[in-house]
């Protein structure tokens, strides 16, 4: 299983259970749409850390970074990219 | 004459109407409070015409917001109680408060599919985006509860795997409302950004707002700038938040300030030092932590030493008394508590707080240890209870260990709290294999634990082990250090 099949998984398993929206897929908003709460966000950011190897900086814990799949694997990649 | 606080809410919108009392999640949505009195007084008139009178329960699945509030609000003013049931647990989780706690109908999403099993008749839709629905009666209350005038039902789940529920009425919410603003001062001049669970925090701080005639500022994420956006558009003049979220706030790299705060209120977790004074730093305000406690409220607020007694959750507030029960040579005791508007009962076992506080001569006793230093300060450092915070999160360990032991593969299982620098701690598990069964790896005990519990309540490591660590007597060994450092494990 690839990154992004894990972290679709694991956000589905762990967050969204038996809510699942409609219309969900890599794109879709998951802070605007209630899936990732603060809590969530951090619980994420654990698991991305343990599962990717990367390390969160303060200034990466932001909007821009949660707001999908695709801005989370986007950012890992950045961070893989730069380390 | 009996109190609701929805009577309360009424009164204070007649005097204000126009005055809002919430402002965002959108930048420009705000609703005053007769706006929202007109709203929870239709929304009521619905429930009334659907059945609901007073001595019901209903359940309250609904994400927080305005809506959540207009449906507890409304809920009260037919006479009925709220038990809520937290979007973030699992199914069974659910399902649980409804096999403890008699629910007699449920308020959710309106695309919610968790109690066709057992609905009654139709549903009947309150807003665009909920429901009412009527349920099968599981079990029958405790004849006791009608006579409480009961307003909540919290659902929490026993230290010994047993669920219980700790009964809020209308009097000691509005006893323990009146004993917090006693330090808190909230009036109709605070705008009070609100950024935590409406499923488990509600009862000293949005009915209190809302008694006060203070305006709630809702944020639509709990990211860092956003929260200050909000904070600055809507001029707050308090902050009601977890550890979390100041940690975001400090880490915030824009230019914003907070100049009309003048609280910074940190619940449901201790607050690490170094965020403490990274929000110092960054903003000019030490954040004031507090004590919060569902059988109690808010006995203390670290008020006016928040700097110089950093660590402190600040001197009991007035109307609230402590004593710590056996204190070691450290002076470190179980922290007992009296004042108003303590727990009426807890629903199951049904305990009465008369005999809930007989059994400790009067105090209520927490389960926290702490001490108090030599100028009155009460430190918070541990518990008694077998529980895990994660992030404020608090659960029973043996309810996660009762989950494991249910898994095939697993005969015995002890879960401990490790350290974590951004949730406080997180649970790990030791696992003892059953015969005769392939262990599972992580991931798979990772997905059956996700079936049955919240994610925040899953295990963040696995360690199989021969067996469990227990001390001569028998009883299991929980102390991380010990643990994670004399037992022979493997990790998965």
């Amino acid at each position: 299983m690839n990154l992004a099949q894990r972290l679709r998984e694991h956000i589905f398993n762990h967050y969204i259970k038996d809510n699942e929206p409609e219309g969900f897929n890599d794109d879709y908003n998951l802070i605007d749409e209630g899936i990732l709460d603060s809590l969530a966000v951090m619980n994420l950011i654990t698991w991305l850390e343990k599962h990717c190897s990367i390390e969160f900086d303060e200034g990466d814990i932001v909007l821009e970074n949660f707001s999908s799949v695709n801005a989370l694997l986007d950012f890992v990649q950045h961070k893989r990219a730069v380390s | 004459m009996t109190l609701n606080l929805a009577g309360i809410f009424f009164k204070q919108s007649a005097l204000t109407p126009e005055h809002p009392a919430i402002l965002g999640p959108q930048e420009h949505s705000s609703i005053s409070y007769g706006a929202l009195r007109e709203e929870i007084q239709t929304l009521a008139k619905q429930l009334l015409a659907a059945g609901i009178h007073p001595g019901m329960n209903i359940g309250l699945h609904y994400p927080g917001g305005q809506a959540y509030i207009a449906f507890t609000y409304a809920v009260w003013a037919c006479g009925a109680c709220v038990t809520p049931i937290p979007m973030e647990l699992a199914t069974e989780e659910k399902q649980l408060i409804f096999r403890h706690i008699a629910i007699d109908a449920v308020i959710s999403t309106a695309n919610c599919t968790l109690f066709a099993a057992f609905t009654v008749g139709e549903a009947t839709a309150l807003t665009e985006h909920a429901c009412l629905f009527n349920l099968k009666a599981l079990r029958t209350p405790p004849i006791e509860l009608a006579g409480l005038n009961p307003a909540f039902i919290r659902f929490t789940s026993g230290t010994t795997g047993e669920a219980k529920g700790v009964i809020l009425s209308h009097d000691s919410i509005f006893a323990r409302i009146q004993a917090a603003n006693q330090g808190l001062q909230i009036d109709s001049n605070d705008r009070i950004v609100w950024l935590l669970s409406m499923a488990y925090h509600f009862a000293v701080s949005i009915v209190a707002y809302l008694s006060f005639g203070a305006t709630i500022v809702l944020c639509k994420n709990s990211f860092g700038s956003t929260i200050l956006q909000a904070a600055n558009r809507h001029r707050a003049t308090l902050i009601y938040a977890a550890p979390t979220h100041y940690e975001l706030m400090s880490h915030d790299r824009s230019e914003q300030t907070l100049a009309s705060l003048r609280l910074a209120i940190v619940t449901t977790a201790y607050l690490r030092p170094d965020i403490s004074e990274a929000f110092y730093r960054r903003f000019g305000i030490a954040p004031n932590e507090t004590y919060g406690i569902i059988e109690v409220g808010l006995p203390a607020v670290n008020l006016d030493a928040p700097k110089e007694k950093r660590g402190s959750v600040g001197k009991l507030l007035p109307s609230y008394s402590v004593k710590l029960d056996t204190p070691d040579d450290n002076g470190i005791g179980e922290i007992m508590l009296r004042g108003p508007g303590l727990l009426d009962a807890y629903y199951q076992p049904w305990q009465a707080r008369d005999v809930i506080l007989n059994q400790h001569g009067g105090w209520l006793a927490t389960g926290d240890l702490g001490f108090i230093d030599e100028d009155g300060y009460l430190f918070i450092v541990g518990r008694s209870k077998e529980m895990i915070s994660v992030a404020g999160m608090k659960f029973f360990i043996r309810e996660v260990e009762t989950v494991l032991e249910r898994h095939p593969a697993i005969q015995a299982a002890c879960v401990f709290a490790v350290k974590s620098r951004r949730l406080g701690e997180t649970p790990m598990a030791h696992v003892v294999a059953a015969d005769n069964h392939e262990p599972p790896d992580e991931d798979q005990l990772k997905k059956y634990c996700a079936e049955h519990l919240a994610a925040y309540k899953i295990p963040d490591r696995f360690y199989w082990v021969d067996s469990l660590a227990r001390t001569a007597s028998g009883k299991l060994i929980r102390n991380t250090d010990k643990l994670l450092t004399t037992q022979k494990t493997k990790i998965l």
